[in-house]
Order: structure tokens, then C-alpha cells, then sequence
């Protein structure tokens, strides 16, 4: 069975590449996507997908702040930050429980950053 | 191991054992064989002693009976009595002697109680052995027991066969035989005894030789193998330089040759190996001391080690590494250094799991600015993990990388690269610009500039006077309209020279820009600074614009044979001495009136390219792409009109691009290609209009009446009563705006509202109109003051 992923992204046109990435690189089903940190919860409560890619800056509530909730109510949840923020706030959110983290902007066409992009993810699933 | 018990023991008790055992069953042999002859022997003694006995008993009864044979005829009872009682007498064997008649009557009864051999009576007898003997016809004997002993009674008949007289008997007693028996048994028993005495003894005595022998060549042959065994274990623990010395010429003697050998071979190896590892070690060291990286390790506790390379003191510009902290050493703020801690805690948590690559670019620091020798120095700083045997990350190893080269260099071929970029664009912009608008450009230019320097050189000269007067606090003040007339050239001239791609000149005049407003500020001691670098920035200006020309020239060749300079003054009068033509009825007269009057006008293409140029730029910027049309290129305008409104013309063509067109993605989705604008210039009654049209999203009139509405300048009510129109004319009357995100190229104009109130300062009007999803046209509407149609 494909694995199951949850997109949440303030840009349409990110949130439109990131679901191609997944769904043709990576083999995943897209079961949603949402745009704002509220979106990210209701959708993660609706789906409880396998993963679940959050951008830190978000109107309405932080991505940050998203995935603190998410891992109260679901310790096990698997979330990738897919963001432009560097530094402390990328920091913050690994040592809160994200599994894993990607650095925008999306360099989708060097192969670099896709072989990356692609390691980071298995990295998530092999630690179980 | 168990026990350990030496070869040398074990040699002596098997060896010990076997002799032992040996002698064992050699001596249970010995006394059985010896068991067994003797029985025989005894058998055959006895054997012997009894058929010696019976032929003395035979031969006793039978003579006796021959020789009394005789006496019995002649009733000599008393030479029978004789001759039986001296028979026992004189044999010791002999127990009785006895002579009956037929009937059994004893005539002669001797004994040892009766040695006379009188018979104690007359009456037959009548025990079983007389019965027996009375009963014989010929001499035989039988063995009987008479009270405690073993007798042999030999007895013979007297007399002829036919006519039997009487019987001699004699009993013979067995315990003579028996002493012999006895005494030839003790013999035996003697013997064997003697025999056993001597095989335990010789056994003995082998035990205690071959113990003697075996203790001497047992140590003889395991005196090497404990060599051996010492020597390999001052080699187990590691000291190879003990020699084994071969000392027996058997296989121990070879394979402690071997064992030599080998030693030599591990010594040679671990020697050799030895000089390897320092060889290795003095390259680390080297490496250390001579790589350009600064080099340190940090527990992950944050606590930074002993172990750095000496570089690492001069980059991070500490005496001694190891006794920072990573605080000081990576200029930490509190922040950086809680930073720090959490990433430690991550490391530790996750570097199983998360490839190292990605967790070391999470690290607080990634690189350092640093006071340095000239100016600052930049340093990369890099995090390599150091693990165990096991894979335990134990410690990171920092590597602080100087930079400060690379990246200078880097910037010098940037600015290098900057350089040629703009040279190529300037050229290319030269070539494809007439030149007489290129004339123009770089008269007005000059003109501003030279202004601009004479102002800031006056200031600048005032400053000192100022400070000569006033030395202390020094006040001089620049006008603020002289800062805004200032600004407004320099903006001039940026835009005029982005429009034509001189990017040289257009970045200057922005520098000059930025520290015009420091003129701004209050007043400070700088302020003669300040004038001194503008003066300085407005220098570079002019070598830059200086550049352009020498371009003009190369390309143009000579600016004479395209352009004629006519000045100014005559121009005018021509034109004015044309326009009193106008009411002229001939024709011709009224064609060169209009020719006179239209003499400065220029045609629509040259009028409106820098917006056109604006709008490529602005599209390449925000990514976009499009093109831009300019209709009726070549109808001729006067240039005043166009002039006045530059301003307001740039931020509606940066408008158009950046808010009508909408982005490349969002047209590919929507089918709609590449973005149009078009410009053009249009003649109507009473009016000119410059029009600015796209084929973007429009305005949303909705949105514009809700941000109206929400933003007070109107009630809902109120809105619902307007037209179309009039919601979009909300635009530029009330607190409106529907763009989202500000960004680079539209944040930086005037609203829409300037727009409106530049325009109509100048009595223009502004006329929007829009469908939504279609596109959008803004016209810019001027009163004609000099009709020509």
C-alpha cells in the first residue's frame, strides 16, 4: 500500500510541486493539503497520514506551533519541515520532534537536491 | 584451561604407571603358574609317597603271608606273634600288626599298646575292615579311618589258595606321608614366597630406576617446551624482542626454530609497523600544524578539548583554543549558546538516525566575521562528528576554514563580472537607441549633474565656512525643498538611466540618493562628511556617464553627421513664428505652420520606449514574461506633456507588470501566454491620453468596495449605489489598495492616490477601466492646450 502524506504550504503553487514531488518521485498518495497551521491540525486529525510536510511561516498559526499540537495529541506522527527559515527556528523545530527537515527554496530540477530531498524522507520511515 | 599438570609429570606417571602395571600382572602370572605347579607337584608327592607306601604294604603283607604260610602249618603261633610284633616294632609306620585264623580270631594283635602281640581276646572279630580282610583270597589293602588317622590296612591271605589258614594284616599309618606332603608343600610355599619377594623387589627397585631415569630425560625433553612455553609468553604480552633459543635437536628443538622465526617476522612487522604509525602520527602533527583549517574538538557537553591544530589559535584570533570556551571561541550570544546546547541534545538524540550532513547544518554557527588583519576576515565554520570503534559518536570536531580570500576574490570577479555585464548592456542599449534620444538622455543628464555638483560643492564650501565661524557645535542646515529639487534630479537620472540599461550610472545615482538623505538627518558634525562622499558618488556619476559617452561615440561614430544641434532659443522662435501661421488659409502655409509647431515633437516609440523598457525590466525581475507594445509608434507628440507625468506614467507601467499581469504559472493555467501591455498615445477631442493597458486579471471591483467599505471611506449603502465606474474610481480617491504583498517594485512608487493627485494637479484626469480576469487599461488624460488637428 502507498504511503499516505498530508501537505500543508501558504503557497499554492508550493503546496502544487511538493504533491508531484511526492506523488511521482516518491510514491505516495497526497491525501490533502492545507495552507495554514490550523489546516495542518484538523487535517492531521482527519487522515493521520504517514507523514506530514509543515512550512514554519504560516498565516493564522505557525508551522512550528502546528506540529507541537500535532505531537501532543500524536506523539508518533512523522512531520518533514519544508521551509525558507534557516537557523534557530529549524533548530527548534528538530529538537521539538520533527523527524526530519528540507530547505527551501525547492531546487527540484538539481538532482542534488532531489537525491537529498529523497534521503531525508527514507531516513524518516527506516528509523520506524 | 583446567588444572595445569606439566608434560613432565604426566611423562613420569604414565611412564611409572606402565612399570608398576607391568610388574602387577608378571607377578599374578608368577603365582598362578607357581599356584598351579605346586598343586601338581604336591598331587604327584603324595601320589608318590602313597604307591611307595602301598608297595611297602604289598610287599610287607606279602612276604609276611609267604613266610607264615609255613608257620601256620606248623601251628608256630609264637613265631607268627614274633615275627608280627618285631614287624611293628621296628616300623614307626606300622600302627598294627594283626594275624587271624579263618574264623577271624586274632592270634597276633600288636600294636603300640600291645607291642608283645598277645590279643586282648579271643573272639572273632567283627569290625568292617576284619570283615573285609577275612573275606580276601588274594593280598589287597584299604584305606580306612581308625580313630583320628588315615590308615592303609594291607592284607594277604595265609595259606594255599584252596586252603587258607589265616590273614596277616598290617595297618600302615598315612601321617608319615602326610609330614613328607607337608613339608614338600612348605617347600613350594617357600619357594614361591621366595620368587614373590624377589619380583616385588625387582619391581621396586625398576620403579625407583626408571622414576630416577624418567626425572632425567623427562626434564631433558620438557626443559624446552618450558623454554618455549616462557618465550611465547613474553611474546603474548607483547615483547618481541626476547630471542628463542632452539635447545634440543628433536621436534621441539624445530619448532622452537620455527617459533624463532616467526618472533623475528612479528618483530620485524610490529617494528616496521611502529615506524608506520609514527610516520603517520608526525603527518597528523604536520597536517595540524600546516593545514589552513583551524581545527578543534568538543565534547557534547559543549566542553571544548585539548586536542587543535595551531592555525585554529590565529583564525579564531585566540592565544590558546583549548582554554576557550566554544562561547568565546564562536562569539556565541546567550541565544547562540542555549542554541548550541540544543543542537548538542539533537546530535546525541539523532545522529543514528539523521544523516550527519544535515544535522551539522543545523548547527548555531555556520560562519564567523571576524576583526582581522585588513579589514574583517570571514570564516567558514564547518562540524565533522568523531565516532568509536563502536560507532559511538564521542565527540565533533570543528573546522573553522579562513575564507576571507575566497570570498574577496569572489567579489572582485563578481564586481569584475558586474562590470562587463553593464558595459555589454550599455552597449547593446547605445546601439539600439537612436541617437538623438540618446542626445537628449545625456544632455538632461549632464545638465542635472553639473547642477547637482555645483549645489553640494556650495554646501560643502558653506559647511567650513559654517565650522570656521561656529567651531563648536557646528549647525548648518540644507534647505528641504533643495534636498527635494536635489532628489528629484538624481531620481531622474536613476530612472532615465535604468530605462536605457545603464546600470552603472543608475546604481551611483542611487547610492547618491541614500546619502542625500543623510542630509536629512539632524545636523551632526559629519554633515561635511556626508557632502564630501555625495560630492565623491556624483564624481563617479559623471566618469560613469563619461563612460556612456565614449560608448556613444565609439558606436555612433560621430554625433555630428546624425544629429544637428540647434539652439534652443531658435527652436522656439521658429515654433512660435509657426504658430501665428495656424489661421493661414493656404494650405501650404498651414502644413509648414503645422511642420514649425511640431518641430520639438517627437514620435510615439522614441516618447514612450523608456516605459517599455521599464516594463521589461520590472518583468524580468518579478519573472514574468511579456511583451510590450507601443501602437502607432510613429505619430508625433510633443515630449512636455509626456515629461511632466513621468512619475505617474513609471508607476502605472511598473503597476500593470506587477500587479495586472499575473504570474507565469497562474497564466499557463489559465491559457492565457505571454503578457501583453500596450502603450500608446492617443489624440481626442480636447484631449491627449496616454494609455497603459494589460491583459491581466483586471480590478476586482468587489474587493475594492469591501476594502473601501472596511476601511471607512464609504458606508455599504453608500457603495451599492455606485456604477462600476465609480467603485473603480475608489481606487485612487480612499485608503485603497488590493495588492497583498508589497513587494520590491511596486512598494517603492507613489500609490494610486498620488497618482491621481500629481495628475490632476497638472489638470489631467485619470480613467480606469477594467474586466475582471480580462485585463485592465489606466489612461492618463491631459487637455490639449495647443490644438494642431
Amino acid at each position: 500500500m502507498k504511503r499516505t502524506v498530508v501537505i500543508v504550504d501558504d503557497s499554492k503553487f508550493l503546496l502544487k510541486q511538493i504533491s508531484e514531488f511526492f506523488e511521482q518521485q516518491l510514491g505516495f498518495t497526497v491525501v490533502a493539503t492545507g495552507c495554514d497551521g490550523n489546516d495542518a491540525i484538523d487535517l492531521y486529525r482527519q487522515h493521520k497520514p504517514d507523514l506530514m510536510t509543515l512550512d514554519i511561516s504560516m498565516p493564522n498559526r505557525s508551522g512550528a506551533d502546528a506540529m507541537k499540537n500535532i505531537l501532543s495529541e500524536f506523539p508518533g506522527a512523522k512531520i518533514l519541515m519544508i521551509s525558507a527559515v534557516r537557523g534557530n527556528a529549524m533548530l527548534q523545530c528538530m529538537c521539538d520532534g520533527a523527524k526530519g527537515y528540507i530547505e527551501k527554496p525547492l531546487k527540484l530540477g538539481d538532482p542534488e537536491f532531489v537525491k537529498d530531498f529523497k534521503e531525508t524522507v527514507e531516513e524518516i520511515f527506516s528509523a520506524g | 584451561m583446567g588444572s595445569f599438570i606439566s608434560i613432565r609429570s604426566k611423562l613420569i606417571s604414565y611412564t611409572m604407571l606402565l612399570i608398576g602395571g607391568t610388574f602387577l600382572i608378571l607377578l599374578s602370572v608368577i603365582i598362578a603358574s607357581n599356584i598351579i605347579s605346586q598343586r601338581r607337584n604336591t598331587e604327584k608327592t603324595q601320589h608318590q609317597i602313597r604307591d611307595a607306601l602301598v608297595a611297602k604294604g604289598k610287599l610287607l603283607a606279602k612276604n609276611n603271608s609267604l613266610a607264615m604260610d609255613v608257620m601256620a602249618q606248623d601251628n608256630a603261633f609264637t613265631s607268627i606273634q614274633g615275627l608280627v610284633a618285631s614287624t611293628v616294632a621296628d616300623d614307626d609306620d606300622l600302627v598294627y600288626g594283626i594275624y587271624m585264623d579263618r574264623d577271624l580270631k586274632a592270634w597276633v594283635f600288636a600294636d603300640a599298646e600291645n607291642p608283645k602281640g598277645i590279643p586282648k581276646s579271643y573272639e572273632p572279630l567283627s569290625d568292617s575292615i576284619s570283615l573285609w580282610a577275612g573275606a580276601l583270597f588274594a593280598p589287597d589293602y584299604k584305606e580306612f579311618m581308625l580313630d583320628t588317622i588315615a590308615v592303609i590296612e594291607f592284607a594277604a591271605p595265609v595259606g594255599a589258595p584252596d586252603e587258607i589258614l589265616g590273614f596277616i594284616r598290617y595297618g600302615i599309618s598315612t601321617a608319615s606321608m602326610k609330614t613328607m606332603l607337608g613339608e614338600a608343600l612348605a617347600n613350594a610355599r617357600a619357594s614361591m614366597l621366595q620368587a614373590v619377594i624377589i619380583i616385588i623387589a625387582t619391581g621396586l627397585f625398576s620403579l625407583l630406576i626408571g622414576y630416577l631415569v624418567l626425572q632425567k630425560l623427562a626434564s631433558r625433553i620438557t626443559l624446552p617446551i618450558g623454554a618455549l612455553m616462557e618465550s611465547s609468553r613474553i611474546i603474548s604480552e607483547g615483547n618481541y624482542d626476547v630471542a628463542v633459543h632452539p635447545r634440543s635437536n628433536d621436534e621441539i628443538g624445530s619448532l622452537a626454530e620455527h617459533f624463532e622465526t616467526m618472533r623475528k617476522t612479528i618483530k620485524r612487522y610490529t617494528d616496521h609497523l611502529q615506524i608506520l604509525i609514527d610516520e603517520k602520527m608526525q603527518q597528523v602533527r604536520d597536517i595540524l600544524n600546516n593545514i589552513d583549517q583551524g581545527l578543534f574538538t568538543v565534547n557534547l557537553d559543549g566542553t571544548v578539548n585539548d586536542e587543535y591544530s595551531v592555525r585554529a589559535n590565529e583564525i579564531l584570533n585566540v592565544d590558546d583554543v583549548a582554554s576557550c570556551s566554544l562561547r568565546t571561541l564562536l562569539q556565541c550570544s546567550e541565544t547562540k549558546e542555549a542554541a548550541f546546547q540544543d543542537w548538542f541534545k539533537l546530535v546525541k538524540r539523532q545522529y543514528r538516525r539523521i544523516r550527519w550532513v544535515k544535522l551539522a547544518k543545523l548547527a548555531p554557527v555556520q560562519e564567523l566575521e571576524l576583526p582581522g588583519a585588513d579589514g574583517g576576515k570571514f570564516v567558514a565554520i564547518s562540524y565533522q562528528r568523531i565516532c568509536d570503534k563502536k560507532g559511538n559518536l564521542v565527540k565533533i570536531m570543528v573546522l573553522a576554514l579562513d575564507e576571507t580570500e575566497k570570498r574577496n576574490r569572489n567579489r572582485q570577479m563578481a564586481e569584475e563580472r558586474l562590470l562587463h555585464e553593464q558595459d555589454v548592456k550599455t552597449i547593446l542599449s547605445v546601439a539600439h537607441t537612436p541617437a538623438e534620444e540618446l542626445n537628449e538622455f545625456m544632455f538632461d543628464t549632464a545638465t542635472r549633474l553639473r547642477e547637482l555638483q555645483a549645489q553640494v560643492s556650495r554646501h560643502r564650501i558653506g559647511v567650513t565656512q559654517q565650522r570656521e565661524r561656529f567651531p563648536e557645535p557646528c549647525t548648518y542646515t540644507v534647505e528641504k525643498e533643495q534636498i527635494d529639487r536635489m532628489y528629484r534630479d538624481l531620481h531622474t537620472i536613476k530612472g532615465n538611466s535604468g530605462s536605457y540599461d545603464f546600470e552603472r550610472l543608475a546604481s551611483l545615482a542611487h547610492e547618491a540618493e541614500s546619502r542625500l538623505e543623510l542630509l536629512r538627518e539632524p545636523v551632526t558634525d559629519r554633515r561635511g562628511e556626508v557632502l564630501g562622499t555625495l560630492l565623491d558618488v556624483l564624481g563617479g556619476m559623471t566618469g560613469a556617464l563619461d563612460d556612456i559617452h565614449r560608448k556613444i561615440k565609439i558606436i555612433s561614430g560621430s554625433e555630428d553627421e546624425l544629429t544637428v544641434r540647434i539652439p534652443e532659443v531658435r527652436v522656439n522662435r521658429i515654433i512660435e513664428l509657426g504658430s501665428t501661421l495656424m489661421t493661414a488659409e493656404n494650405d501650404t502655409v498651414k502644413t509648414l505652420a503645422r511642420e514649425c509647431v511640431q518641430l520639438s515633437w517627437k514620435p510615439v516609440k522614441s516618447l514612450l520606449r523608456k516605459y517599455q523598457k521599464l516594463a521589461y525590466k520590472t518583468a524580468r525581475r518579478m519573472e514574468k514574461n511579456i511583451m510590450v507594445i507601443i501602437s502607432d509608434e510613429n505619430s508625433l507628440f510633443p515630449p512636455e506633456f509626456i515629461a511632466e507625468h513621468d512619475e505617474a506614467l513609471i508607476h502605472l507601467v511598473r503597476n500593470a507588470v506587477a500587479h495586472g499581469i499575473e504570474s507565469s504559472e497562474i497564466r499557463d493555467e489559465l491559457g492565457k501566454g505571454i503578457g501583453r501591455i500596450t502603450l500608446s498615445i492617443e489624440q481626442r477631442d480636447g484631449y491627449r491620453c496616454v494609455v497603459v493597458a494589460d491583459d491581466g486579471h483586471g480590478f476586482d471591483v468587489e474587493k475594492i468596495v469591501a476594502k473601501a467599505v472596511a476601511g471607512g471611506v464609504l458606508s455599504g449603502t453608500e457603495a451599492q449605489k455606485l456604477s462600476v465606474e465609480e467603485k473603480l474610481q475608489l481606487l485612487y480617491r480612499g485608503g485603497v489598495t488590493t495588492s497583498e504583498n508589497l513587494s520590491e517594485v511596486s512598494g517603492r512608487g507613489m500609490g494610486m492616490q498620488v497618482v491621481y493627485r500629481n495628475i490632476t494637479a497638472r489638470g489631467g484626469n485619470l480613467k480606469i477601466k477594467s474586466n475582471l480576469g480580462k485585463g485592465a487599461s489606466v489612461s492618463v488624460l491631459f487637455p490639449d492646450v495647443v490644438s494642431v488637428s
